[in-house]
């Protein structure tokens, strides 16, 4: 009896009992469902992570202003007590050569002509800004040292922005409205993409100064600070640390990686793992049971056809195979429907949820099927290993 | 042809020992035309399952076309069984989900014949025994006489020497199972041996020998004198 032929009559077994079929792959289905979103969306996850430190530059550190503690309670905003003197003297002090850029950011409209912007967001910030995040200018140029000295009122837009307010046209050269004031673009930035829920290329650059000036304060947003070997980032968060830590109470700052976020990140994703990766073992679990249960009852149903099918000359072996192949038809038919659930279940999700594309990977879906026949063949061993030994004189009598 | 030599079968029923046969002897000519009688728990199943391969003795030696297969193992007694015994059982036993075609095509499953010629082989057996019309019914849509037809041509599938009938006909109403024994005449006339265990004395001289079974062994084993043909009697009821 050749392997096609076991598929056959294992089919025809299914086939004549659908319903109670279905409802057998269901737990399997479930199972290989949350097998194949698990991993494909903690692999979604870890792209999306990859890409934001990418985005960010790896070499990367940020100094921000630390809340005070209860300022959640209390609904106190955060007074940010990060100067521009801090910036210039981590960059003077540091034994790291690292590039520091200091960001002043706020949101704003912009406008040219007829067209509008809302929620834009205004980076005041330096120079060294450009290498610290590694971000390069498509055209013209970023902000100068020249600009930031004398306060000067140029603009780098971010290609979100310029797409808004000029279609297709060059914005080089041109005046814009940025909340109420004139601004001349000097360049546009290359684009960086969603991060998150974020566009980051919903921005525009400005001199630090200039922002300073119209925003009326000098107190920092965050601080940037690029190191040239990624080795070297815990000793230059040390040293960070111990600078600003002459000037400001440790209360009113604080450092962090990107290796920080990284692992912030990672851990919901570790979570979320866990507890998808259960209820798909679970759900296999009790799958592999209910196929069990039902290959049972099979079996006692047709205790004379597997008489009879003996009588006809079938070996144990014939009998055993045929019916472990029906228990893993089964349940690789539950593998099956469960990856159709899956490419549906992310379908619903990217449209729900644009920003956070689940894209379901092959290998999932391979590992999913693996899963759904190892199953089948675990729990399908042992009804079938009854039917090869019941003995053919009894089970013709059987009825 | 088949020989029983002081076949002893004995089954342990919670702990007992319960003897079936106790020392049968009995040899059975190819294509010879045998019916075996007897009273129930006389050992006539026993007896039957012994010659179906479907069991071994407890003792004694019981040889199939010269190959004692009292100490073979079950696999090679499977095998021995697709390739030699046919089985016609007194509840047809046929697959009812599958056509009467796919009830026939069976045997060829756990045989190797040849896969090209299977279909061929079945479509020439329905016709054989009368079915040509009735090769896409299920066993439902068929009387009871059409349904041991079927059967009758599974168990003709891999050409076996011999074909065990049990009460062929004691499902079948009187009509039906004349013709089943016509049928069952006329491929003893072409060979077959044929084995027939039956409680029914007039059904038992159809065929050519009575080996009468009391208690585990052979009591009488007498020659039919005057056999009846079901042949003759469906032809002069003026039916073909």
């Amino acid at each position: 009896m050749t392997l096609l032929e076991y598929s056959q009559v294992s089919l025809e077994a299914i086939t004549a009992n659908k319903l109670r079929s279905t409802l057998t792959t269901l737990g399997v289905t479930i199972g290989s469902t949350a097998i194949i979103l698990l991993i494909s969306i903690s692999m979604g996850a870890s792209r999306e992570v990859t890409k934001l430190v990418e985005g960010l530059g790896s070499n990367l550190y940020m100094v921000t202003p630390a809340r005070p503690k209860g300022a959640a309670l209390t609904g106190t905003a955060q007074v940010s007590r990060l100067q521009l003197s801090h910036a210039e003297r981590l960059q003077r002090e540091t034994g790291f050569h690292v590039t520091v850029a200091p960001v002043l950011n706020n949101t704003t409209t912009v406008r040219y002509g007829r067209e509008v912007k809302n929620g834009v967001v205004v980076s005041g910030t330096l120079p060294a800004f450009q290498e610290a995040r590694s971000w390069r200018t498509v055209r013209g140029t970023f902000v100068q040292k020249s600009d930031v000295d004398i306060g000067r009122r140029v603009v780098v837009l971010g290609k979100t922005v310029e797409a808004t307010l000029f279609g297709g046209g060059d914005s080089l050269k041109k005046e814009i409205d940025v909340g109420g004031e004139k601004f001349r673009v000097v360049g546009v930035m290359e684009t960086k993409g969603q991060m998150f829920d974020l566009d980051m290329d919903n921005q525009i650059f400005i001199p630090i100064t200039t922002a300073q000036r119209i925003y009326g304060t000098s107190a920092l947003s965050f601080i940037f600070v690029g190191v040239p070997k990624a080795d070297d980032i815990p000793g230059a968060m040390a040293e960070a640390k111990r600078i600003l830590g002459q000037t400001l109470l440790p209360d009113q700052f604080s450092v962090k990686s990107q290796g920080e976020t990284l692992e912030t990140v990672q851990s919901i994703s570790i979570i979320f793992t866990a507890m998808l990766g259960s209820v798909a073992g679970v759900s296999l679990l009790v799958g592999g049971i209910g196929i069990m249960n039902i290959m049972i009852v099979s079996v006692t149903e047709r205790t004379r056809e597997i008489g009879l099918r003996k009588a006809l000359g079938a070996r144990e072996p014939d009998i055993l195979i045929q019916f472990l192949s029906e228990a893993i038809l089964l349940s690789f038919m539950g593998g099956c429907f469960g990856t159709a659930l899956s490419y549906l279940g992310a379908l619903a999700a990217s449209r729900a949820y644009p920003s956070f594309a689940v894209v379901v990977s092959p290998s999932a879906v391979g590992l999913a099927l693996a899963f759904s026949i190892a199953v089948g063949t675990f729990f399908g061993v042992y009804p079938a290993y009854r039917a090869a030994n019941l003995d053919p004189i009894e089970a013709l009598r059987h009825e | 042809m088949v020989r029983l030599k002081d076949i002893f079968k004995t089954y342990q029923l919670e702990g007992i020992e319960v003897p079936a046969l106790r020392g049968l002897s009995l040899t059975i000519d190819a294509g010879a035309f045998v019916a075996i009688m007897g009273p129930s728990g006389c050992g006539k199943s026993t007896l039957l399952n012994l010659l179906g391969c479907l069991d071994r003795p407890t003792s004694g030696t019981l040889e199939i076309g010269g190959i004692d297969t009292s100490r073979m193992s079950r696999t090679d007694l499977a095998v021995l069984r697709s390739r030699k015994i046919g089985f016609v059982f007194q509840t047809f036993h046929l697959l009812s989900r599958a056509t009467a075609l796919a009830n026939v095509m069976l045997p060829f499953v756990y045989s190797s014949f040849p896969k090209e010629r299977r279909k061929a082989r079945a479509v020439e057996l329905l016709t054989y025994v009368g079915l040509q019309d009735r090769m896409k019914h299920r066993p439902n849509q068929m009387s009871g006489g059409q349904q041991q037809r079927v059967a009758i041509a599974r168990a003709l599938a891999n050409d076996p020497e011999i074909l065990l009938a049990d009460e062929p006909t004691g499902n079948l109403d009187s009509r039906s199972g004349l013709e089943i024994t016509a049928l069952l005449e006329r491929l003893n006339r072409e060979g077959k041996t044929i084995v027939l265990v039956t409680h029914s004395r007039e059904l038992a001289e159809h065929a050519e020998r009575v080996v009468h079974l009391l208690d585990g062994v052979v009591i009488r084993d007498e020659v039919v004198v005057e056999r009846r043909s079901a042949t003759a009697q469906l032809e002069g009821a003026g039916q073909p």
